[in-house]
């Protein structure tokens, strides 16, 4: 059980210097203070709220309200002095000791005559000393730590459920309320833990199913497919080649066996043998019109690169013979050695050690004005001199050169042609050949060693033809393959995107279902345990049936005949509601609070007054209750129940001058 | 000074496709070389490497040559001239260089597969070219 030991105020308000103690008497923890309307009920509110909030949630007007420091001391302060209006809390959990201590300084300041205050620094520092070891008390300061513990123990959100004002209840129920219950609830629950592990493993979620949709799954398949097809066209290439192979070795035999009988056959031997002559001169010529294209290739990038840069490179050659012939290359004195005697002011010269002094100096200036290049530049000029003048020479025999190797192309082919056509010549006599004798079939021998040849010629350049296309479907599907392994890498990351996506998916579900189900216990226990109190406070028995709180923690209260009557409750009822109700959060926080409350009974009556009186003693039993009374309000039915009962009974009285409290004690107090 | 000379990634490719296809025999050609062409091609118009960076050819292959070569765009620049000793020295001239060569594979590239693969075609424009070049360049 959590409960208030102490509250101690200093310069607050009309509690200029108040200690009340609350210390257990007997088996109820009840707590009475009373006082006249305007002598400081709600002050003792306020000043608790003030305390830990910063706020007095229970002043009428803010703005038009009196400064917090209390006016008497104001006006016996010097002007310019601090003032320090302090709240402190003490409470016990049975376990530690906690103390919640608020301070504000203000200044005096004076304006014709009339002082008033301003303020100036502030703070809120919690002590937490265990019971069991009073010298080791933690002291809290840091403004997050503090509000965090004051959440713990009094949420400001739900602070009217603490700090309960009996003649304000139409804020209990107002709308808007119940949302800032749910969320404390939530709080309290440490359902926000789960609430928090939820959104976390969503927002995973989210980032999982972006990053796995950013994986492009189907790649793989068509790189498949390509790869396929790649590898069907390289094995029929491959096979067309082989077959090729094995087909040309008896071409090549039919080839010879036809040339040779062609050949020694005596009536035909010397054009057979010229065109054998042809045959090998064409083969000649045709490997050096190769070896010539070749060269042609190398001659088109080597002047393609020097043409094109032609006037780049004669521009720094002549830019390098123009600082030469200027006298600038090599330098007389190394640049950067000068700029350095310069930039490092030193007083002697390195060379000749004599002074440097002014005239020195500006004599090295001009010196430094008139070199052209550093003797490193100078150095890398007269490097690459020669190249350049190289280059140039050889642009200038570019025409001679093309023109030669255009010519010799040129009488190459034309050589080519011209024995092809006498190759050709000879074979269509060939062709054509008969004589009387007909030893020897010369028509067909020279068809079949045309055909053969034909086809020789034929498949090898089919070869060739293969051969390349090989060369570029091999190039074609290895990129392909690498490519199929990036995706193939893809492809995992993308399965383990999809495999975590599904088990945070689950996680999130399990965290809101368990969230739901704890939600749904509280809401349920809350529900019976303000049904349960309500009827009791309640005089009429035969009216209510029941309370219901639904998912948004709105209250309803239904009759016997299932009818809904809240808005119907007479003021009485509508006080044993909100009492019914927020003890009952109380219970479900699983922080047994204080709870304060200002004008308990105000607007009960009748029978309701002793039910309700009684109730609250009740509950007193396992939680402490603090009420501030009025005396009219303390009526013979509450005296006969509390006098003999209350821990504690006072009365709070003014001074004479009405600006502090003079006492709280008097013949209540037990 | 640095140990190799970059190009852009995409080109690295194109020029396994001209090898492979033995275009104008750039399969017989040194990298360098290859690069060198590039500079050529695009020193007008330089650009900075746009993706990734491949390095193409380390600088201890280049030689005196190719080194003048190189230097040559930004010394035979006339804007260039009174500021000699920026633009005189290996480094200054290998980033230029690079800047060129992603220009010139673009037009190279251009070159080539506007031939669409006749490779006679592709010489004789070359051809043309260089004609043209060495009567705008050299009668000066």
């Amino acid at each position: 059980m959590i409960r208030f030991s102490k509250i101690e105020f200093i310069n607050y308000r009309q509690y200029k210097s108040v200690v009340v103690d609350f210390s257990e008497n007997g088996q109820y923890d009840l707590h009475i203070l009373r006082a006249k309307n305007g002598t400081g009920k709600t002050t003792f509110l306020n000043g608790i709220l003030w305390c830990l909030y910063s706020h007095e949630h229970y002043l009428n007007d803010q703005e038009k309200a009196l400064p917090i420091v209390n006016n008497s001391v104001v006006q016996s302060t010097v002007k310019g002095s601090p003032i320090s209006v302090s709240v402190k809390l003490t409470l016990t959990n049975g376990e530690e000791v906690i103390v919640f201590d608020r301070t504000q300084i203000f200044y005096v300041k004076e304006v014709g005559g009339v002082k008033s205050t301003y303020e100036g620094e502030a703070r809120l520092r919690v002590l937490i000393t265990p019971l069991n070891n009073a010298a080791n008390t933690t002291v809290y300061e840091d403004e997050l730590e503090v509000q965090s513990l004051v959440k713990q123990y009094f949420d400001e959100s739900i602070y009217d459920y603490y700090f309960f004002d009996g003649e304000n209840l139409k804020s209990y129920f107002a709308k808007g309320k119940s949302e800032k219950i749910k969320s404390s609830i939530f709080n309290i629950a440490q359902v926000t833990l789960l609430s928090n592990a939820a959104e976390h493993t969503r927002t995973k979620e989210v980032e999982l199913s972006r990053a796995s949709k950013k994986i492009k799954g189907d790649e793989t398949q068509t790189l498949t497919e390509e790869i396929i097809a790649l590898e069907a066209d390289i094995a029929k290439y491959e096979l067309e080649n082989k077959s090729i192979d094995d087909e040309l070795p008896t071409l090549k035999s039919k080839y010879e066996v036809a040339d040779r009988d062609l050949r020694e056959y005596s009536p035909i031997r010397l054009n057979t043998a010229k065109r054998k002559d042809l045959e090998i001169e064409i083969k000649n010529l045709s490997d050096d019109l190769n070896a010539l294209n070749a060269k042609k290739k190398e001659f088109i990038i080597k002047y393609l690169t020097l043409l094109n840069l032609y006037p780049r490179i004669k521009a720094t050659y002549d830019l390098i013979v123009a600082k030469q012939t200027a006298g600038n290359l090599p330098p007389s004195i190394d640049k950067k050695q000068l700029q350095h005697l310069l930039d490092s002011h030193s007083k002697y010269c390195p060379v000749c050690n004599g002074t440097l002094d002014e005239r020195a100096i500006s004599h090295l200036e001009a010196l430094l004005q008139s070199l052209d290049v550093s003797s490193a530049t100078s150095n890398f000029l007269m490097e690459i001199k020669g190249a350049l003048e190289e280059m140039l020479v050889e642009c200038q025999k570019y025409e001679k050169l093309r023109d030669e190797l255009l010519s010799q192309e040129k009488y190459l082919r034309d050589e080519i042609a011209k024995k092809e056509d006498e190759a050709a010549r000879i074979s269509s006599f060939l062709a054509r050949y008969s004589d009387a004798d007909q030893k020897f079939d010369v028509k067909k021998a020279e068809a079949d060693r045309q055909r053969a040849l034909d086809r020789m010629n034929s498949l090898t350049t089919r070869k060739t033809l293969n051969e390349s296309l090989l060369v570029q479907l091999k190039a074609d599907l290895e990129s392909k393959k690498q490519e199929r392994e990036k995706q193939d890498g893809k492809k995992e990351k993308k399965d383990l995107f999809d495999r975590q996506l599904l088990v945070y998916r689950r996680l999130t579900s399990r965290f809101e279902y368990i969230q739901n189900l704890i939600m749904s216990e509280i809401k349920k226990d809350i529900e019976s345990q303000t049904w349960n109190r309500f009827e009791t406070m309640i005089w009429k028995k035969n009216t209510f049936g029941n309370v219901t709180i639904d998912d948004n923690y709105e209250i309803s209260v239904y009759n016997t005949t299932h009818n809904e009557m809240t808005g119907s409750l007479s003021a009485t009822e509508y006080m044993a509601l909100a009492y019914s109700f927020t003890l009952a959060i109380h219970d479900a926080s699983g922080k047994n609070c204080p709870l304060v409350v200002d004008s308990p009974l105000g607007r009960v009556s009748d029978d309701n007054r002793t039910n309700m009186a009684s109730e609250l003693l009740k509950v007193s039993q396992s939680k402490q209750i603090i009420m501030l009374f009025t005396p009219d309000e303390y009526s013979d039915e509450v005296r006969a129940l509390y006098d003999d009962n209350a821990a504690s009974i006072r009365n709070i009285c003014l001074s004479e001058n009405e600006e502090e409290i003079a006492s709280i004690g008097g013949r209540y107090e037990r | 000074m640095r140990d190799r000379l970059f190009i852009n990634v995409a080109y690295r490719d194109e020029i396994d496709k001209w090898k492979n296809k033995k275009i104008l025999g750039i399969d017989l050609l040194d990298t360098k070389d290859i690069f060198l062409l590039a500079v050529s091609l695009g020193y007008n118009n330089p650009s900075e490497i746009k993706g990734k960076r491949d390095g193409f050819t380390r600088t201890s292959y280049i030689k005196i040559r190719d080194k003048a070569m190189m230097a040559s765009i930004a010394l035979g620049k006339k804007e260039n001239q009174s500021s000699v000793d920026s633009y005189a020295n290996d480094d200054a001239s290998f980033d230029e260089a690079e800047r060129c060569a992603e220009a010139g594979f673009a037009i190279l590239k251009e070159m080539i597969d506007s031939a669409n693969g006749d490779e006679e075609l592709l010489e004789k424009r070359l051809l043309s070219r260089m004609n043209l070049m060495h009567q705008k360049n050299m009668s000066q």
